[in-house]
Parts: C-alpha cells; sequence; structure tokens
C-alpha cells in the first residue's frame, strides 16, 4: 500500500478518535454549547451518509448497465431494476415526494411488492424450522422439545388438552431463555465496549482496510 | 456553564473503571509486557480456511455479507466487527484464488467494503483481478437471497447486524448446499436461527472476539482478557445484588435503576 494510503488512513483514524472521545464526552456532559456542537457533527455526519449513497447507487447502476450492453446473466431483471430505481428517484427528485405519480409509485408498486418479498419469510421458517427440529443429537432434541412446549403454551385450545402447557411454557421462557440471553447480553455489551474502545485507541484499523 | 448530566453518575463511574481496566491491559499487560492471554478456540473462526478452500474446489464464489446494521447507529460495533472479518475473509479468498461476492446494504458500510476488497487484492499483486461489480450495493439486503442462489456460491458469510433477512439468507444458501458461517451479536432475536442453520457460528462476544483471535497481538488478547475482568464484576455485583434483594434490601438493584 502507498504512503499515501496509509496518510489518508491516518487522518481517517485520528478524526474517529476526536468525534469518538467528543461524543464520549458529550453523553455525560449538561452544557450548551457542547451539546448543541454535538448535534451539529450529527448533522454533518447524515449529510456525508446521503453523499455516500450516490457511490453505491452509482455502482448498481453501473453493474446493470454493463449487463444490458453485452446482454448478460439476467440482463432483462437489470433493465426492471434500473426502471425501477430511477424513475421513482427522477420524479421524486423533480416534483417532490407528494407527486401524484410518486405516490403511486410508492404505495401501489414498492410497498406491495415489498411485502409480498416480507411473505416469503414465513415458507423460509418452515423450512429452517424443518431443518432444526430433526432429531440428530441430543442438543436437537432438547430443542425440539422446548419449542414444542413453547408453542403449546402459546396457542390458547392446548389448555384443554393438559393445563399445564402454559406455565411449562412460561416457565422456560422466562427462567431456561431469560438466563442464556442475559448472559449472551452481558457478552455483547462488554464486547461492543471493547471494540469501541479499539476504535477509539486507533487500534481497530482492519475496517479501514489496513493492517494491524 | 458545564455540568454533569444528571440520572448518569453511576454510568459514569462504572464506565471510567471498565475502560480504565481495559486501557490498563492493553497498554501495561499488552504493549509494554507483551503478554500473550490464551483465547479458547473458536471452530468457526478455524472453519473460514476449510470454507473458502471448498468454494476454490468446486470452483464456486463465496459470499460476505456485514450485516444491515449502519456505522452511525447502536448496531456500529457489530458492523465495524462485520467489516474487520470481511479484510481477514476477503485476505484469505484472495490468496487461495475465490472469487468473493459482497453485497451491503448501507452506502457508509459500501464504500468501506469496497476499499476492504480492492486491497486485498492490492496486498496480493492482484489489483488487475479485482471486479468493482462484486461488491454490490443492495439497500434491500434480503434481495441478496436471488443473487445467492444465481450465482450458485458453495458459502455464505454473515457477519453483522441482523434483522429479518437473515433467515432468508441463510435459507437461501441453505437450497444451494452452501456451507453457512455467521456471527451475530446486536440483534438477539436473530442468533437463535444462526444456532439453528448455520454450519458454524459465532455467537454474542465470540463476534468480537475474532479480531483478536486473527492477530494473536499482546494487546488485543489482552484487551479479551481485561474483558473477562469486567464480566467477572458484573457477575459478583449480580450474586451480590441477588442476595440483598432476596434479604429485602435493594440497593444495587436501586443504584442500578433496576427498581
Amino acid at each position: 500500500m502507498s504512503s499515501y494510503d496509509d496518510s489518508i488512513r491516518n487522518i481517517s483514524i485520528l478524526i474517529t478518535m476526536i468525534i469518538g472521545w467528543f461524543f464520549v464526552l458529550e453523553y455525560f456532559v449538561k452544557a450548551p454549547a457542547i451539546n448543541n456542537f454535538a448535534g451539529t457533527i450529527s448533522g454533518i455526519s447524515t449529510c456525508l451518509l446521503g453523499t455516500f449513497t450516490i457511490v453505491g447507487v452509482g455502482n448498481m447502476t453501473r453493474h446493470h448497465v454493463k449487463n444490458i450492453m453485452k446482454q448478460g446473466k439476467n440482463w432483462m431483471p437489470s433493465i426492471v431494476l434500473l426502471v425501477s430505481c430511477w424513475v421513482p428517484l427522477v420524479i421524486g427528485l423533480a416534483f417532490t415526494r407528494t407527486n401524484p405519480t410518486y405516490a403511486y409509485l410508492y404505495s401501489s408498486l414498492y410497498l406491495p411488492t415489498s411485502q409480498a418479498f416480507f411473505g416469503i419469510l414465513s415458507f423460509y421458517i418452515l423450512s429452517a424450522s424443518y431443518r432444526t427440529f430433526k432429531t440428530r443429537s441430543l442438543d436437537s432434541t432438547v430443542l425440539l422439545l422446548a419449542a414444542i412446549f413453547v408453542m403449546m403454551g402459546n396457542a390458547p385450545a392446548t389448555s384443554i388438552i393438559w393445563s399445564g402447557f402454559s406455565p411449562l411454557g412460561g416457565w422456560i421462557l422466562d427462567v431456561c431463555t431469560a438466563a442464556g440471553v442475559r448472559g449472551i447480553s452481558i457478552g455483547i455489551a462488554i464486547g461492543s465496549v471493547v471494540t469501541a474502545l479499539r476504535v477509539l485507541t486507533g487500534r481497530e484499523r482492519r475496517h479501514l482496510a489496513g493492517r494491524e | 456553564m458545564i455540568a454533569f448530566a444528571t440520572g448518569k453518575e453511576v454510568m459514569l463511574v462504572m464506565s471510567t473503571i471498565f475502560i480504565g481496566i481495559l486501557l490498563y491491559m492493553m497498554i501495561v499487560q499488552g504493549e509494554r509486557k507483551k503478554k500473550v492471554y490464551n483465547i479458547r478456540r473458536l471452530p468457526a473462526m478455524d472453519a473460514i480456511e476449510e470454507v473458502i478452500g471448498r468454494g476454490v474446489e468446486m470452483n464456486r464464489p463465496i459470499y460476505f455479507c456485514p450485516g444491515t446494521g449502519a456505522l452511525n447507529r447502536l448496531e456500529a460495533t457489530s458492523t465495524l466487527a462485520g467489516l474487520t472479518l470481511l479484510s481477514y475473509i476477503a485476505n484469505m479468498a484472495v490468496k487461495m484464488g475465490c472469487r468473493i461476492i459482497v453485497s451491503v446494504s448501507k452506502a457508509d458500510v459500501y464504500a468501506l467494503a469496497l476499499e476492504i476488497v480492492r486491497t486485498a487484492f492490492r496486498l496480493e499483486g492482484k489489483e488487475e483481478e479485482f471486479v468493482e461489480e462484486d461488491i454490490m450495493f443492495m439497500p434491500q439486503q434480503k434481495s441478496a437471497a436471488g443473487m445467492i442462489q444465481r450465482e450458485n456460491v458453495a458459502a455464505t458469510f454473515l457477519m453483522g447486524a441482523w434483522w429479518h433477512e437473515a433467515l432468508v439468507m441463510i435459507e437461501a444458501g441453505a437450497t444451494v448446499g452452501a456451507m453457512t458461517v455467521s456471527g451475530a451479536a446486536y440483534t438477539l432475536g436473530q442468533l437463535p436461527w444462526f444456532v439453528a442453520c448455520s454450519d458454524y457460528v459465532l455467537i454474542g462476544e465470540e463476534f468480537y472476539a475474532a479480531s483478536a483471535y486473527i492477530s494473536r497481538d499482546p494487546a488485543e488478547t489482552s484487551l479479551i482478557a481485561g474483558q473477562d475482568y469486567i464480566k467477572f464484576i458484573c457477575l459478583g455485583l449480580i450474586f451480590l445484588g441477588s442476595i440483598l434483594a432476596t434479604m429485602g434490601i435493594p440497593l444495587l438493584s436501586n443504584l442500578f435503576g433496576g427498581g
């Protein structure tokens, strides 16, 4: 890597460290000047994120234009993608979001297709559950039994079969699951602090394509 | 006029103690004494090379996604940990000659992912083989499911902060016989699916420890040891708080806002 890349990376790390420690301080301090300045920096970061979108959309457009030009694999869906990306974008930018055409495209095309895709999740849950609950080992058997009791406990009609389903399912959730989840949560919280500290002390460089 | 924000005094004291412990471990134990602490085996990390090797043998690409979290939100540490692993996996894939496809849903993360993979190629002297289009920007990350199937990937690496799309992507990989190595921390709700459906998984703190596991750097392993000391303090407080609460003295639960 060139020294230019390293310099850019070092500047990025320095900015991260200064801004990061400032925000740590700002969280514990009540001073209008500091709190307002933090708000301004947050606003600037939001604007910067917006400009990154141009890079992302630009890459996506280039990829699909290339695919259409050479009539590569799945080039026709590439046309659909480009049209569905750029037509609402241009209409939204030119006539604002209140434009009826834009509103129609959003509420009658984007939302239904998005929700339909979300609906696919139920089928994936089914196939994942089938693979998970195949009793291949002691672990999966315990998982299967726990899942059965929790499901039966949550289904109202099962109380007719046995009144103990509901308390047993509740006990599994409130005691066994809660204990495990809290243990994992504590580990995650401390791990997050360690990762943040590595970034704030400039030790973590890999996310900037750097080396330790 | 500068004043401390009210209601955050306990958090300030605890944060100072915890950060103090971590800085002591990193600077004194790690950087000065060069002490390398042992980190227990993480099967998911050990399997990465084997999984990429499988991709090379089958002449199929591998797929990586650093989650759907942004860098300016609470899940930022998960995303950063995911990008750290992307750096490691991309380097290994380029070295072994395996094509790597990455999809990213957040624009800021996209810029970093692009640079990470480009650098991996550059470091191996294969910059001309880098295909920018393989690093895709997909604002709706779940749509990567179709791409996973079309590209017939040999492995999916799902490392970051996840919501409902996690299951869609794991199952899309499963339909083409791809191995799945996943890591998740921030969103606990998706962890059961990762554990149940992935071949290898990094759960919670393991995910954050991956960086130290890769480098075996004294300062990094010392931080992991510091993390364990903090965990012991937390366990001690929980134990003490439980005893006090049982005796009818809610001192610690009041102090930490537990009610």
